[in-house]
């Protein structure tokens, strides 16, 4: 059985708008996805594709980042940011077990009747006792 | 970024170059399609995805720390709704 799929209410809000941007057919491509990944999580397999959001986030801090990225980084980086950095890594460890937090990518929904392709990434909390999955935030991404 | 689906692969090329193709993703490695001699296509398995995607996000994060503010009060909350 797949696991039960929430939503954050902000980010109730970003696919609701995606949905209504682009229509049926997206609607349609992306219930599918989320009731696979739902799927999924049930199987207690790693998501396919879906990168460690703790481990991104552990990145920034120590500055495993590619070099191209340190600068950037370097000019944004603060004491509150690390903080913000800290507390959501702090968040996802607290609930461990039996919490994962994951970011996913779809890069061909079809969108306004499949005329254009629209690029997705949602961040994701998997909880593996009360079997749910929250979509945390959502986002289109350039394409 | 182009997406080809491996059954639309099996339905319109047939099964053997489907099964070729799955095959040298197996390991979740990457790989080449070829042509008299020339690279025509990278293919990425599931490793390859996750990597890419690790990466995409890191530079959305370290180029936007907005982004970080909004992730915190994400995961932090329970206010949810189906």
């Amino acid at each position: 059985m797949a696991y039960e799929l929430f939503y954050e209410r902000d980010a109730k809000g970003e696919v609701t708008f995606l949905k209504d941007t682009y229509g049926q057919s997206l609607v349609k491509a992306y219930d599918e996805w989320t009731n696979a990944l739902a799927a999924q999580a049930d199987s207690n397999q790693e998501l396919s594709g879906a990168a460690n959001l703790e481990k991104i986030l552990e990145d920034l801090l120590t500055e495993e980042l590619p070099s191209d990225l340190r600068t950037t980084w370097a000019r944004f980086k603060s004491a509150p940011l690390i903080d913000k950095c800290r507390a959501i890594i702090a968040a996802i460890r607290n609930r461990r077990p039996p919490w994962r937090a994951v970011v996913v990518e779809r890069h061909d929904l079809p969108g306004l009747d499949s005329r254009i392709m629209v690029a997705v990434r949602l961040y994701l909390s998997i909880d593996d006792v009360k079997k749910n999955l929250v979509v945390r935030m959502a986002e289109q991404l350039p394409s | 970024m182009t997406v080809i689906s491996l059954d639309d692969l099996q339905k319109e090329v047939g099964e053997e170059l489907a099964k070729k193709i799955e095959n040298a993703l197996k390991g979740d490695s990457l790989a080449a399609i070829t042509a008299g001699g020339k690279l025509v296509a990278t293919l990425m398995g599931p490793q390859a995805v996750r990597d890419a995607v690790h990466l995409r996000v890191l530079q959305r994060l370290a180029s936007d720390p907005d982004t970080i503010d909004k992730l915190k009060k994400r995961f932090e909350s329970d206010d949810l709704v189906r």
